[in-house]
């Protein structure tokens, strides 16, 4: 009888070791929704990829140090996966933690050094007399819509990198 | 020497006359103290390469025995091991009646083949040894060979890269520190020199050995972190044919966010084995089709694998074996998940992503036992391994070939038992990611292991490794080691162990070449070999026949390191970069509170995996390993009960972060699994069914980052065995 209690027992420490289940989704999603609008592919030159990356500030120092500290954050955010190219328009969805971004802006990668071969070819910039970026206020909890960008590789944006 | 030669020829030719006319034989019946019977038992005659496994109602019968005395040596878990001389006069089969053996759990002791290269108690062993039965994977309803080793303490599987006490992180696959082995002739693959543990038929399987530790001395590259050496069954004296189905049903996620299928995902499969011998040869053939829809997207399987064995006894002293093995499997590729809200779903691009591979072996082993105290052995593998995805912009296709070869003579003269070797290997990959390249690889070792008296054992060895790979060029190791064994009686052993180890670059490492996604990787043609350093101390007690525990403390250095990393250029390549050191105990405790009924495991094992060179974790190691395991059999049915603890990794490479979204999402592992089976007899045919549930707390953990576990699963199986 002995035995039934220390095997009930040792069950229902399982049970409440595990009972917080492990791994969870985030609860309420948090970040920014927009659409990209892109023209003059034919201007674009080698894509090797093509990222949606938002900095907490600007000018940032360059793309992949800042992903890798946690300072900016990139979309999407798999570093081998890109934006498509060729299109229109794309709609995105991208997560961020809560906060002030200083700088929205698609980035292209036109060589081969993951690190260094970068350029800004649009950002996110509501005011038409001056060309700097425009940031953002992240709610946690909320999605910020409306984040629209345009890219024309012909006119690309002042260069921060 | 002329005249040796002559000798020589005579004797095999004289081995090849042997009549079978002339043979004894030999039969009984085991008994267990109650008089049960007891199955599964091995026989060996001493001096031959004769021997038999006790029938499921105790029986046994081996024949074609020459007249002569000899020693019967009776083996079984849970028993005293017995050995009997046996007197048999030729044309006649002697029956022994019946054979009762002593039940005592914890003192008995498995023979053991891996550590040493040849049949061994395993008290004698100088490193620390765990293994698993035919009866533990059919009851865990073990699918491949990593289902069965998950439950192994001191090992943790990152994927299917096997870590043995924190030897391997994980590198895709590349480069396994562990080797395997199938009936002692590795087993890894021409290409990455990772393991496969998909490829073989589990119902071909006996048992499987795990050494921990580093093996390099007598295996060479790949061992430096332990061995892993698959034993598959020997062809009985009685036919056998055996059917096995399972059946089996995913859980929805306990989040309902991460729900993505709208149909139920179910696992199956079909396992066919049978068995006939014929005088002097025996067939065996192992058909196994599994398929798995998976709890993840783009995760589902479809594998065939078709395994044979011949076994043809040109005399009591003359048995060749070739074993193979043909696998086709398609797959889809569940890398990582598209982010934590996702968990279960790859990232869009990957969902058409798939792996199609075709791997097949064919290895031969020739065994001839000289004399009491002399044999002489010679096997090969040749592996063959195909893959081709769908994955990047063009795509990735790979064909490899491993050859390995071995001569080995074993001689035991006074207290000591000497095991000699030589070992060429020749492997070459064709590869759109590797190009094409071949490696060379040749070795000698020796072991003698010196009974210096009934309380101590001393083993000494080592071995030369050359090697020459593709342009990276020519190299050499050498790897000693040093074992003892003490007994001072009172049911303790006490044993340490030293030794080195390396693992010479793999071609996928040093000759990678690929891009995509913007990420390209480099080869490294300056790559040089790991190497190690191991040192272990054990103690095992047998305080009773209801506990038993073993103690080990080890230390393992490491240098030179191989891992891929991003360069200041921006692009990936394999390096030498780390220095580690990994110290830690493991505690394993058996206890019988019912003898017979009642049976419970613990095992806890402690690492520090340090990181000399940048003074941190090493990744992908977990700090705690805690497994136990409990079964129960009541009223005829077997219930088991296994519950795993694996901590989270105290670091992972921060390089993934920027690819793998929310990559620090780690947790610990608390893994409950039960299980009832039951068995029943009708006339000669057994019947086996089995329930069981896998995850059954619904428990969401990593199996490493981006990657979430088995979740909670519903497994029916039912076999038949004539």
């Amino acid at each position: 009888m002995r035995l039934f209690y220390i095997s009930g027992i040792f069950l229902l420490s399982l049970f409440f070791i595990s009972c917080n289940k492990g791994l969870e989704p985030p609860h309420n999603l948090t970040g920014i929704s927009g659409t990209i609008h892109f023209t003059n592919w034919n201007s674009a030159g080698t894509i090797h990829n093509l990222k949606l990356v938002v900095f907490r500030t600007f000018p940032p120092e360059d793309i992949v140090s800042e992903v890798m500290s946690g300072e900016a954050q990139a979309y999407p955010p798999d570093l081998t996966q890109s934006l498509p190219v060729d299109v229109d328009s794309v709609a995105f969805t991208m997560e961020l933690g809560s906060g002030y971004y200083a700088y929205i802006t698609v980035a292209q990668q036109y060589g081969s050094n993951v690190y260094e071969d970068w350029r800004a070819v649009g950002q996110y910039d509501t005011t038409a007399e001056d060309n700097l970026p425009t940031g953002v206020q992240v709610n946690e909890g909320s999605i910020l819509e409306g984040i629209n960008i345009y890219v024309d590789f012909e006119n690309p944006p002042p260069q921060p990198f | 020497m002329i005249m040796k030669k002559i000798h020589l020829i005579l004797l095999i030719l004289w081995s090849f006359q042997w009549l079978p006319a002339q043979s004894a034989g030999i039969k009984g019946r085991l008994i267990d103290e109650n008089s049960k019977a007891i199955a599964a038992a091995n026989l060996y005659i001493a001096g031959t390469v004769l021997g038999g496994a006790s029938s499921d109602d105790g029986a046994f019968f081996i024949t074609k025995i020459p007249p002569g005395r000899y020693v019967l040596t009776i083996s079984v878990l849970g028993y005293a091991t017995k050995e009997i001389d046996v007197n048999l006069p030729a044309g006649q089969i002697s029956d022994l009646g019946e054979i009762s053996l002593k039940a005592i759990p914890l003192q008995s002791q498995p023979i053991i083949v891996t550590a040493g290269k040849y049949e061994q108690q395993a008290e004698n062993v100088p490193v620390s040894i765990s293994s698993i039965s035919a009866q533990d994977m059919a009851q865990r309803n073990a699918v491949t060979i990593d289902d069965a080793l998950r439950y192994v303490s001191g090992i943790n599987m990152n994927l299917d890269q096997v870590n043995i006490r924190g030897s391997s992180g994980y590198a895709k696959g590349v480069g396994s520190r562990v080797m395997l082995l199938v009936d002692g002739v590795p087993y890894i693959t021409g290409d990455t020199q990772g393991l496969v543990l998909e490829a073989l038929p589990v119902n071909q399987i006996e048992k499987i050995e795990i050494v921990k530790g580093a093996g390099s001395a007598l295996y060479g590259s790949n061992a430096m972190g332990g061995v892993i050496n698959i034993i598959t069954k020997p062809v009985g004296e009685k036919t056998k044919v055996s059917l096995k189905m399972y059946g089996g049903l995913y859980s929805e996620p306990y989040h309902e966010q991460w729900q993505w299928a709208d149909k139920s995902r179910y696992l199956y499969g079909l396992k066919a084995y049978c068995e006939q011998r014929y005088n002097q040869l025996g067939i065996s053939i192992a058909a196994v089709k599994d398929g798995d829809d998976s709890y993840r997207k783009n995760d589902w399987k479809e594998r065939y694998n078709i395994g044979g064995k011949i076994e043809y006894d040109f005399s009591p002293f003359n048995r060749l074996i070739i074993t193979g093995n043909y696998m086709d499997q398609k797959r889809g590729n569940f890398l990582y998940w598209k982010d934590l809200s996702h968990a279960l779903t790859p990232p869009d691009s990957q969902l058409s992503e798939k792996v199609h591979s075709q791997r097949y072996y064919l290895s031969p082993v020739y065994r001839w036992i000289i004399s009491q105290k002399a044999y002489f052995k010679i096997s090969g593998i040749w592996f063959h391994n195909r893959f081709k995805d769908n994955i990047g912009n063009r795509g990735n296709h790979a064909d490899s070939d491993f050859i390995n070869g071995e001569l080995q003579l074993g001689v035991q003269t006074g207290r000591h038992t000497l095991v000699f070797g030589v070992n060429p290997s020749y492997n070459k990959v064709q590869s759109n990611i590797f190009s094409s390249r071949k490696g060379l690889g040749a070795a000698v070792f020796i072991q003698d292991e010196f009974l210096w008296s009934e309380k101590w054992i001393a083993t000494l060895g080592g071995r030369y490794d050359y090697y020459d790979i593709d342009i990276i060029g020519q190299n050499s190791s050498i790897n000693p080691k040093i074992g003892l064994v003490f007994k001072p009686g009172g049911g303790s052993v006490l044993r340490f162990s030293a030794g080195t180890g390396f693992r010479a670059p793999s071609m996928a490492e040093a000759f990678a070449s690929t891009s995509t996604g913007g990420i390209t990787v480099i080869p490294n043609e300056n790559l040089k070999a790991e190497r190690s350093q191991s040192v272990e101390l054990g103690l095992n007690q047998v305080f009773s026949k209801y506990l038993g525990a073993d103690l080990a403390l080890f230390y393992n250095y490491y240098e030179n390191l191989i891992e891929g990393g991003f360069l200041p250029s921006g692009y990936i390549q394999f390096r030498n970069v780390t220095k580690a050191r990994i110290t830690g105990f493991e505690l394993n405790a058996d206890l019988h509170p019912l003898p017979r009924q009642l049976y419970l495991h613990l095992g806890y094992t402690y690492m520090d995996p340090q990181n000399i060179s940048t003074d941190d974790y090493l990744t992908y190691r977990p700090r705690n390993l805690f497994y136990s395991n409990a079964r129960w059999t009541i009223f005829g049915f077997v219930t088991g009960l296994d519950y795993r603890f694996i901590s989270r990794y105290d670091r992972i490479d921060n390089t993934f972060s920027i690819i793998i979204p929310e990559a620090e999402q780690i947790v610990d592992a608390h893994i409950l699994d039960l299980r009832v089976s039951k068995e029943f007899n009708y006339k000669s045919t057994t019947f086996n069914a089995s329930f069981q549930i896998n995850n059954l707390l619904q428990y969401h953990y990593n199996e490493l980052i981006g990657s979430i576990g088995p979740i909670r699963h519903y497994v029916i199986t039912f076999g038949v065995e004539l």
